[in-house]
């Protein structure tokens, strides 16, 4: 069997878990930034963050990390090294640069390819990109 | 309500071999390269089309030490899922012996409810 004949296919991309330190100060965090939406209790520690219930169930899960957790080395380890999310319009992509410099987060703005992105980590040094198809004929930054 | 955000878009991974992460994705998940980024990451779309899913880069250390996973304790990314169709166990079932046919660790398995 090769890729090629495959009984399965994958759709799209679901979701991303992360262990944390302050759950509920990152989940904050994000529904303030990037307005997701939480729906349901915290279940366990744990908050299940989305865009449109309906359409996935959560595109960001956040737990608890383990007492006596220490960073994974994000700038050398081998593993996963950024997560990006789509956001719907350059307007929701300005508003959440915005907080993300009223809550003095480091923001890299990049541009090119008709998009636009913002990287920037959390709390904890999680690094995550928002990303937003440039309007026709916007300037290329965000400021 | 819908917030600001459309929808989970991609996956950066280091990778101690590039080459045979790729096939991996291939191979297992369909995955193909649809071009590369400014800053050289090999991009992977579904069926090799669309948007990507994966930027794959090498690490700059080979023989650096790989994600840290349970029961040690850490601070960081856990995992990143990815949706399957058909929407049912037997394909759920499907994905999980093509991992075993390519040698790959299952790390575990679990019942979410909404979600196996």
């Amino acid at each position: 069997m090769t890729g090629d004949n495959l009984p399965y296919s994958v759709t799209r991309a679901g979701h991303i878990v992360i262990r944390v330190r302050d759950p509920e100060a990152t989940a904050a965090f994000f529904k303030d930034v990037a307005g997701f939406n939480q729906k349901g209790l915290v279940q366990r520690g744990m908050h299940f963050l989305t865009s449109d219930f309906d359409e996935n169930h959560h595109m960001l899960l956040v737990r608890p990390a383990k007492p006596g957790a220490t960073a994974q080395d994000r700038h050398a380890a081998i593993g996963m090294a950024r997560v990006s999310f789509e956001m719907r319009d350059a307007a929701r992509f300005d508003v959440a640069v915005a907080k993300l410099r009223e809550k003095g987060i480091e923001v890299e703005l990049d541009a090119g390819g008709g998009r636009r992105s913002v990287r920037f980590n959390d709390f904890d040094g999680l690094p995550f990109e928002f990303w937003c198809r440039a309007a026709a004929g916007a300037a290329a930054l965000g400021g | 309500m819908k917030g600001a955000l459309l929808r989970t878009s991609h996956l950066g991974l280091r990778c101690a071999d590039l080459a045979r992460s790729i096939k991996f994705y291939d191979d297992v998940f369909g995955f193909r390269p649809v071009g590369t980024d400014a800053a050289g990451r090999t991009l992977l779309g579904i069926d090799g089309a669309g948007e990507p899913v994966l930027a794959l880069e090498a690490a700059t250390d080979a023989n650096a030490p790989g994600p840290r996973v349970e029961p040690e304790p850490f601070v960081g990314m856990e995992h990143f899922a990815f949706e399957l169709a058909p929407d049912d166990f037997e394909t759920l079932r499907d994905f999980y012996n093509r991992l075993l046919e390519v040698g790959a660790e299952i790390h575990h398995c679990t019942d979410h409810i909404i979600t196996n």
